[in-house]
């Protein structure tokens, strides 16, 4: 027999209160972090195309520098997040990513070959911007520490990506694909140094 | 509504709230395997279980005997102070510098005496041992279980990179393997460094 009765307000209010927080894709806690933090480098096209040159050239210049660009990136970058974390400002943070992508693609695309300190101080001058950019993005997160190690992962696997990509050099047919990635990788800084993209 | 129902509703209520999550364990596993796995359950803890492995593993064979027993002491000691409440919590920023440091080390490549290496093992294993407070809403055995795991669980999981690390071929990609992924912790503890202090 069907019951006729209703539930009372009271218990009604009592089962909505109790139900849990649907956390499905939720950004919450360390693995929200984590997760925040690895797709922030991977949102951004300019982002990545800068990280992916650094390894690129780092390898187009040989093995010293092929370990010592992708040390150098992310420490100095980390002083560039400090810098956006104590919300210092930085003039031209979107303008430096983009020109980063531009400077290091020209690089790989015409195979300059500098000092590797010259290599060091300019991917490092890079470095800044864009820490700077993720290091703003720190505080609003909800997992400050997995935010930051998911970013780093983030941005190392990108160094590796060129780097692996870089290691083409070794056969002529890699040095002609190699410096067509760094012409792409100009192109598309340009595209977003012009707000094309 | 009835008094009745009023106060059955009201004990419904008092019985749904979640189970208390401090100290992430993981439901139905034994306390003993709880306090195992604790160390990889708190980021800072495993930065600076990564970093100290990677410098003493970057030393030959013979000499990772040394800092480890030193580690493991110092693990022992911050845990029982935890458990008893002395000199706890850990000020976080502490283990976050404590694995900056050793990070510096690896990425720089300074070649430090076996001493240095022994201190700063018995200083990290400390602050570890005293950031892993067990939970004492438990029984005694609990405690005890939970103690013994977590102080088993710091030493195998710094014995871990420290072993693969000292077993690398002797190649220039393998040591430069190690000096990069020593560079990310440089990066994440000295970002979350300054965001603690920016807070302040």
């Amino acid at each position: 027999m069907r019951s006729t009765r209703k539930l009372p307000p009271l218990t009604i209010l009592a089962i909505l209160l109790s139900s849990g927080i649907a956390s499905a894709h939720s950004e919450a806690g360390t693995a929200g972090g984590f997760v925040s933090g690895f797709t922030h480098p991977l949102t951004g096209l300019d982002h990545m195309a800068a990280m992916v040159a650094v390894g690129l050239w780092g390898a187009f210049l040989g093995s010293r520098a092929m370990w010592l660009l992708p040390v150098i990136f992310p420490v100095v970058m980390a002083m560039g997040g400090a810098l956006g974390v104590a919300a210092v400002p930085l003039p031209g943070v979107e303008t430096g990513i983009a020109f980063s992508a531009v400077a290091l693609g020209i690089m790989v695309a015409t195979a300059v070959r500098p000092p590797l300190w010259v290599a060091g101080v300019l991917v490092g001058a890079f470095a800044i911007f864009h820490g700077h950019a993720h290091g703003t993005e720190l505080p609003e997160s909800s997992n400050a520490l997995a935010f930051a190690i998911g970013m780093v992962i983030a941005t190392g696997l990108l160094h590796l990506c060129g780097i692996a990509l870089g290691l083409l050099v070794k056969w002529s047919w890699g040095k002609i694909v190699v410096r067509a990635s760094g012409a792409v990788i100009a192109g598309l800084g340009f595209c977003f140094l012009f707000g094309v993209l | 509504m009835g008094k009745g129902r009023t106060i059955l509703v009201c004990t419904c209520g008092l019985l749904l709230p979640r189970v208390a999550e401090a100290h992430s364990t993981v439901e139905g596993l034994d306390e003993f395997v709880n306090g195992l796995l604790h160390p990889l359950f708190s980021p800072a803890h495993v930065l600076v279980l990564l970093a100290f492995g990677f410098w003493i593993g970057r030393h030959p064979p013979l000499r990772l005997r040394s800092p480890l027993p030193v580690f493991a002491l110092g693990a022992l000691a911050g845990l029982l102070c935890a458990w008893q409440g002395v000199l706890s919590p850990v000020y976080p920023p502490l283990l976050l510098a404590t694995a900056m440091i050793s990070a510096v080390v690896v990425a720089a490549d300074f070649k430090l005496p076996l001493a240095v290496r022994v201190v700063c093992g018995g200083i990290a294993g400390f602050l570890l041992g005293l950031d892993s407070p067990p939970d004492m809403a438990g029984t005694s055995q609990a405690i005890f279980k939970t103690l013994l795991g977590t102080w088993i669980g710091l030493y195998i999981w710094l014995v871990n990179p420290a072993f693969y690390v000292s077993v690398l071929p002797q190649k220039k990609w393998a040591a430069y393997a190690v000096r990069i992924a020593a560079s990310w912790i440089i990066a994440i503890s000295f970002m979350v460094l300054a965001l603690s202090f920016a807070k302040r």
